[in-house]
This record gives structure tokens, C-alpha cells and sequence, in this order.
């Protein structure tokens, strides 16, 4: 089993540099909020003009445009966009089968982990991390303040690997916590026993804007496996015995695309984001040239 | 014992070999077998409920296992497994020589140790026929009852037992009879024969033997027309010479008259045998492989003279005809057991010839009273007396009456004829019929009875019959002609060929073999699924 990369492995100075041009960009947040960056649906006391409405019982004087008033005789308040942070949900997936494997997925996941908290507290959004495998628990509950990273960093190395992949049990839980709506970033390799189906249907049931971050490796679309093999599943147990040729190979590539397009075409139809970030690459520079210009709008 | 050991090591040489074979798994731990489930089909042809796949694969498969119980069965060719084996031992004449019967036993027991139990039977082909060892018996049990047979001086039963086989309906509709001993049947014998039985002869060279026998023989009249002579006739299979003859255990200087036929076979007549009653034995001697069909015997009839009383006024007209008859004897009225008499004479009880007057209705009238149908007495009157032999039309324009024949079926033994028919003038008497009508209508008073052409005609027989022989017995023909008959190509040939070659199973196991190596092939150039 691979072992855990060190919290100063996971926040050194050249990562948070690499990270520091980077932006999540929300289209608008949900009302709720403290203030923060994010446009937000609420309208208040913000910078940029919204709209008007008729003055009513109660309201802020201080909102009265007086200059319609002066030139049509009616009171109207002028409503200004309100600035809002974003909650930023990250559920990195630390079961069996993301410490499996050279280099393990766990670290990329991690890193991903990292890197996206630290361009959320950096725009002073709020992050709220939590692990999953076959049940998801709470590491960090959402708080704000770039000064909390290296405390995000070393709770992230207390992850120990996790059981079996249970995408049903664990965003069903994730879903339950009645959490104010945001973003919610799933990192994974997605291999659920209970196959695509088994992930979509858990996805659905998330009642947040969804990012979905995939951890994958070249061996996964192209095994290097040839010859009578008896596969066994790190996360299961079960066995598979099988001899490897070609036809088989071809087979089995015909489903792993299967999968990979049923996971594109149900973020494309909902319009979730999805990120597919190599393990044996660096994360960062993937990330990066996955913001235009710096930005990641969702 | 070291087959079983071989077949043994052959097992466990393959079993060897297909467990160095085996495919090897090598454990890989991955991160998710989702994928390779999906891409094994071996895993969607174990749910049932799915399209049966790979058609053809399980056919292939099915034929290997199939092949393999099969051979495991001990599966036989049909010939072999679904008939039976009927063993016939000649137990006739044929079979009378001491090498032949041993011969004939030896290969009999032979072919019973080989073949299937429950699949051979064997009988004894004698009068009665012996069941000698029934399906499912023992081997040895007949050895056992084979040491109390032995051949018998009768004709052959072979044909008689195959075929009292070939109706029993218990019988499979394929069945190999094996003959042991001489005897061949007949092409017309085999001929009736159901198309299911397949004769084969054991003993072949039983019957390439050479052999010389009497085919027919038997007595017949006298070619002479000697009354107490006859003539002895006998057929010989081969050359005739040499041969003996004996009369009562004394040798004869009696000589042959040997005739050879175009068949390879001679006869040997002989002439004028005095009828004594004696013992004949006649013999072909020399060497020989079957003795049985070298002997005959007979009795000689007993023929003595018949002492007739003719009376004094026809002694002058019948006495040359009594003393040309060396049947008859003339005797006193006292010893005569025929009389011939007058009408005037007294009544007597010896079986008279009565010559009565013209008044009388009748030229001749037949008595007698061993006879209850007049229609019976008439007709073997007219045979006895040789009747068709007279000239009746001419003894009834001499006569210038009706010349006619009646019978009485009351009263003594008597024959009644007109006197007038004995003047020279009506020429009966001086007729070729009427020697023949007086000695038959003696011997028929007496009781005798004479052929229909009694006597022969002189120089008649220039080729002697059997055909014409008074009694002939046939003996057992066919054992003397088939014994020396050429041998024929065994059609056992076959049958020997087919036990030589392998049997079903293994070319079922050879292959399943060569499927399975198939197989193999198939499975690791990857075209077998």
C-alpha cells in the first residue's frame, strides 16, 4: 500500500504559486452567504447595480434613488448585486483502490484536493472536505480563510485507506447534511462494483453544482496484461480468471469507453464539469490548463 | 496382466501431461474487475437466461465427450456385438476317423474359448441333436460333455440342424454358424438358408482329404431272367478297383463288370448272385480317410423252386413250360403247394389253377378271399397276371367268342381259366404271353409276387442303374462326395481379419484424441473462444 504524502508535500511554496493565478469562477451563488467574490442571486448593499423596485414598508432609506423621485414622484430603491462566498464541497475518494498501484492515485487526489482548496480560500470562498469510500465522513467541516490551509493540508494526512467504493451509501449521506448549495467537487477514479449506473445514480441525488474530477492513468484504457491471469479485485476480493488476447483486450477497451462516455454525456447533460487528470502527472499544470485564462467558470 | 499395467501407465502418462497442461493463473491485483467481467464472454455463457453462445464450440465439445463415453463403454462394432455364434459339430459317419473327430474337437474348443459367453452356442448335429453348451455356460463344461460323444454310423444332420435353427424364432437376425467336421452343405441347402446366417467351414482341411466310397448300391432281378439269380449293383465314388465280395463270410470268385463314368465315379455289376439268402458283403479296400462309406451289406432274397402238381391230362401240354421255369418244381400232389388241374378234379385246399370248360361265362376268373373290393382284386390281378400281356383280340377271333376277365372275392385262392384256351389252335400257348402268364399265376397262387417286367430282357443293361435296382440303399452321399471335394477359399477369411483388427473403442479414443489435440490448437492461437 502506498503511503501518504507529507503535508509539506502537498502545500510547498511552488504549489500554492502555480495556484495563485488560478479562479473558480461561479455563475451566480446562492443567497446565504457571507460576503465574498462570488456573484450572488441576492441583492443588497453590493457595487454593482442590479435593478429597481418600489420602495416598500420597512426598506433602507438609504437605498431611495431621490433623483427619480424628484422627477417622477414616486419612490423607488435601487438594488445592487450582492457579493457572496461560495461553499466549496470536496469529496476526495480514498478507498482500497486509489492506494493501489505506483504512483497511487491517492496522491494526485490529495494534491487535487489541495490545489482546489487553496484557490477557494485564496478568493475566500468556503471548503468543506469530505472523504469517501465506502461511507463518507466529515474531515473538514466548511470554513473560510486562506490561513486555514496547512490545517486543511495535514487533516489530508490523516486519510488512511478507506474500504470498498460505495458511491450510493456515501454521497447519499453527503446529500442528507443539509448543507448550503455550492459546489460540490467529487474526485475519483469512479469505479464503483456497482458500475456506472451505481455512480450516476448517487451523482444525481447531490443537490449541489457538481465538478467532477476523474483520476485516470493510461493503463486503464490500455492495460499492459497479457496471458492466463487471475485478476483479483483489491476492493472486493473477488477473482477473475482470464486469459488476455487480443479479443479479450478489445473487449474490455469497448467497455472501459462505454464508461468513460456515460460519464461525459451525463455531465454534458447537466451541465457538471468534468476533469480528467492523468495520476502519473504532475496536477497542477493539468489543472491550470483546464482554467481559461485563469478561470474556471461553473 | 501387463496390458492392464501398460493401459495403466498410458493413463497416468496422459493425465501427466494434461495436468502439466493446465493453464496457470497468474495473480494480478487490480484496481477494478468491472471491465474485465464485462470482457469475458466465458462469464455470459454461465447465466442462463441469456442467448445460448459459441454454437459451434459446444458442439465440438459435445463430440469430444461424446467420443470419449463411447470409447469408455467399450463400445464394439456391431458385428461383432450384435450376433450370435451357432457351433455345429458333425457328429455323423463322416466324422468316424479318430483324427478327423479330434481335429474337428480341438478347433471347436478353440473358437468357444474366444468368442463372446453369452453369444455361442453349441450343438451336436446326431439324431437326436445334443445341445452341447448353451449361451452363458462355461467353457469347460463342454469339455466335459464331449468326452461321452463320439461320431455315429448315420447319414449327416447338419443341414437339418441349421436349418431347424434358422426357423427358431428366438434367433438373431445375424448369426455366424460354424461347421466342424467334413460335411459341406449343399449350395441348394444354403440356398433356403435366411440371407442373416453366414456359414463358415472350421475344418477345411478335413475336407480336402482324399476319399474313395460307395455312393448307392442294392440288388435288382437277374438280368438273365434267372429266377433264383440276381444281379448286385453297386456306385463308387473314385477309382473301382480294389474290392472284395463275400457270401456269407466266404470270399467270392465271382467277377465284376466294372463300368467308369464321366463323373469320376464306376460301377461294379455284379451278375447271377444265387438267391440263397445269403450275407453279402461287399467292400472297397485300399487306404482311405473315411472307412465308413467303404463297406456294404445286404441279405440275398431266398428264392427256392415251388413244388407244383400239374395233373395227368395236362402234363402233356404244361410240362415243358414247368421244367423251363427253374421257379417251379414239379412235385406229387402231396408236397404241391400249386396245383394245376382239370374241372373234373376234387376239391382241394392247396390254391389250385383250374382249367374249366368252354360252358363256364368267363376265360379267366380270379378268387380270392384276401380281398374285400372286387375293384382292388381286379387290379392286382391284372398286374400279377401280366393280363395286358395277352392278346385278347386275337383269342376272341380264334374263339369266336368274347375273351373276359372276372373276379370273386368269395371262396379259396383260385385262378379258372378256359381249357379250350390250351389248344395249340388258338395259339395261346405257343404266345410269349403265356410262359409269363403261368409262372406268374403260380407264384401269385403261391403267394410270391414278381416285378411288372419280370423277367428282364436279355442284354437289357448295357449301362447298369441304380434306378432299375430291385432295393438299393442309398448311403450318405454327400459325406463321401464333399469329403473328397476340392477345397474352396475359406470365406472365414473375414471374419479372421475382423478380429484381428482394433476395436471400436479405440478409434473412438484415437479420436477424441485428436479432437482434443485439435482443440488445443484452437484454443491457443486463439480461435476457440
Amino acid at each position: 500500500m502506498a503511503e501518504l504524502a507529507t503535508a509539506e508535500e502537498l502545500i510547498d511554496a511552488e504549489f500554492l504559486n502555480s495556484l495563485q493565478r488560478l479562479r473558480l469562477v461561479a455563475r451566480r451563488v446562492p443567497r446565504g452567504g457571507r460576503f465574498a467574490e462570488q456573484r450572488s442571486a441576492a441583492q443588497g448593499a453590493g457595487i454593482e447595480f442590479q435593478d429597481y423596485r418600489p420602495y416598500s414598508t420597512g426598506d433602507d432609506l438609504r437605498a431611495i434613488d431621490w433623483n427619480i423621485y424628484r422627477r417622477l414622484g414616486r419612490v423607488f430603491l435601487r438594488l445592487f448585486e450582492e457579493m457572496e462566498d461560495l461553499p466549496v464541497y470536496l469529496l476526495p475518494d480514498h478507498s482500497q483502490s486509489m492506494w493501489l498501484e505506483q504512483p497511487p492515485r491517492i496522491r494526485p487526489c490529495l494534491r487535487a484536493t489541495m490545489a482546489l482548496t487553496a484557490i477557494a480560500l485564496g478568493q475566500h470562498d468556503r471548503v468543506g472536505i469530505f472523504p469517501f469510500s465506502s461511507e463518507m465522513k466529515v474531515l473538514v467541516r466548511p470554513r473560510t480563510g486562506f490561513a486555514t490551509l496547512p490545517s486543511f493540508a495535514a487533516r489530508l494526512q490523516t486519510l488512511s485507506p478507506g474500504g470498498q467504493t460505495d458511491f450510493g451509501q456515501s454521497l447519499s449521506r453527503f446529500s442528507g447534511l443539509r448543507l448550503r448549495r455550492g459546489l460540490a467537487v467529487v474526485i475519483s477514479d469512479f469505479f464503483d462494483p456497482g458500475g456506472l449506473p451505481a455512480v450516476l445514480e448517487a451523482l444525481k441525488r447531490i443537490p449541489h453544482h457538481l465538478l467532477l474530477v476523474q483520476l485516470v492513468r493510461p493503463s486503464d484504457s490500455s492495460p499492459d496484461l497479457q496471458g492466463d491471469l487471475r485478476l483479483r479485485d483489491c476492493e472486493t476480493g473477488e477473482s477473475q480468471d482470464i486469459t488476455v488476447d487480443v479479443a479479450v483486450l478489445k473487449r474490455y477497451q469497448n467497455a472501459y469507453r462505454q464508461f468513460q462516455n456515460g460519464l461525459t454525456s451525463f455531465a454534458q447533460k447537466r451541465n457538471f464539469g468534468l476533469l480528467r487528470l492523468n495520476a502519473e502527472q504532475e496536477v497542477v499544470p493539468q489543472l491550470a490548463s483546464l482554467f481559461e485564462n485563469g478561470r474556471l467558470e461553473i | 496382466m501387463p496390458a492392464m499395467l501398460a493401459g495403466l501407465a498410458a493413463i497416468a502418462a496422459v493425465l501427466f501431461l494434461l495436468q502439466r497442461l493446465r493453464v496457470r493463473f497468474q495473480q494480478v491485483d487490480i484496481v477494478t474487475t468491472l471491465f474485465w467481467r464485462q470482457a469475458q464472454d466465458e462469464n455470459r455463457t454461465r447465466v442462463l437466461t441469456q442467448r445460448f453462445r459459441h454454437i459451434w464450440v459446444y458442439l465440438f465439445l459435445l463430440a469430444i465427450s461424446f467420443l470419449l463415453w463411447l470409447a469408455a463403454a467399450g463400445m464394439q462394432w456391431d458385428r461383432q456385438g450384435q450376433r450370435d455364434y451357432l457351433l455345429v459339430l458333425d457328429g455323423s459317419m463322416a466324422m468316424t476317423s479318430e483324427a478327423a473327430w479330434s481335429a474337428a474337437v480341438d478347433q471347436l474348443q478353440t473358437d468357444v474359448a474366444a468368442l463372446p459367453v453369452n453369444q455361442r452356442e453349441v450343438w451336436l448335429a446326431q439324431t437326436p441333436p445334443l445341445l452341447l453348451l448353451q449361451k452363458g455356460e462355461h467353457e469347460q463344461l463342454l469339455q466335459a460333455r464331449l468326452t461321452a460323444q463320439q461320431p455315429k454310423l448315420q447319414t449327416s444332420q447338419l443341414s437339418a440342424e441349421i436349418h431347424r435353427y434358422a426357423r427358431r424364432p428366438d434367433r438373431r437376425a445375424q448369426t455366424q454358424v460354424r461347421i466342424y467336421g467334413r460335411h459341406r452343405l449343399s449350395s441348394e441347402a444354403q440356398a433356403l438358408l435366411p440371407s442373416g446366417l453366414e456359414i463358415v467351414y472350421r475344418n477345411e482341411e478335413l475336407t480336402s482329404a482324399e476319399n474313395r466310397g460307395i455312393l448307392a448300391a442294392g440288388l435288382q432281378e437277374a438280368a438273365s431272367g434267372i429266377w433264383d439269380r440276381v444281379d448286385f449293383l453297386a456306385t463308387v465314388h473314385g477309382p473301382a478297383q480294389p474290392w472284395t465280395l463275400q457270401l456269407n463270410g466266404q470270399a467270392s470268385s465271382i467277377q465284376a463288370q466294372p463300368t467308369a463314368h464321366a463323373d469320376g465315379s464306376s460301377s461294379l455289376l455284379f451278375v447271377d448272385l444265387p438267391a440263397r439268402g445269403q450275407r453279402l458283403d461287399f467292400e472297397l479296400t485300399g487306404a482311405d480317410q473315411l472307412q465308413a462309406d467303404n463297406q456294404y451289406s445286404i441279405l440275398l432274397p431266398q428264392r427256392t423252386p415251388i413244388p407244383i402238381y400239374v395233373a395227368e391230362e395236362l402234363q402233356a401240354t404244361l410240362a415243358s413250360f414247368i421244367q423251363a421255369d427253374s421257379g417251379l418244381l414239379a412235385a406229387p400232389l402231396a408236397d404241391a403247394e400249386v396245383i394245376i388241374r382239370g374241372s373234373n378234379s376234387a376239391a382241394s385246399q392247396v390254391p389250385c389253377l383250374t382249367l374249366t370248360p368252354a360252358s363256364a361265362a368267363f376265360a379267366f376268373e380270379v378268387r380270392s378271399a384276401n380281398y374285400q373290393n372286387p375293384d382292388d382284386l381286379l387290379a392286382s390281378a391284372m398286374q400279377a397276371l401280366a393280363m395286358h400281356q395277352i392278346d385278347g383280340l386275337a383269342l376272341a377271333q380264334s374263339l369266336q367268342r368274347e375273351v373276359s376277365l372276372a373276379v370273386d372275392t368269395n371262396g379259396p385262392q383260385e385262378i379258372l381259366m378256359w381249357q379250350a384256351l390250351l389248344d395249340p389252335e388258338h395259339g395261346f400257348v405257343h404266345s410269349k404271353a403265356f410262359p409269363q402268364f403261368l409262372a406268374r399265376a403260380v407264384r401269385w397262387l403261391h403267394g410270391d409276387s414278381l416285378q411288372a417286367n419280370w423277367p428282364p430282357a436279355q442284354h437289357r443293361a448295357s449301362q447298369p442303374s441304380l434306378a432299375s435296382t430291385s432295393r438299393s440303399l442309398i448311403l450318405d452321399a454327400d459325406a463321401t462326395l464333399r469329403l473328397a471335394a476340392p477345397s474352396s477359399a475359406s470365406n472365414f477369411d473375414g471374419v479372421a481379419s475382423e478380429s484381428n483388427s482394433w476395436p471400436l473403442w479405440t478409434w473412438l479414443a484415437l479420436i477424441a484424441l485428436a479432437l482434443l489435440i485439435l482443440e488445443w490448437a484452437w484454443f491457443q492461437s486463439g480461435r476457440l473462444p
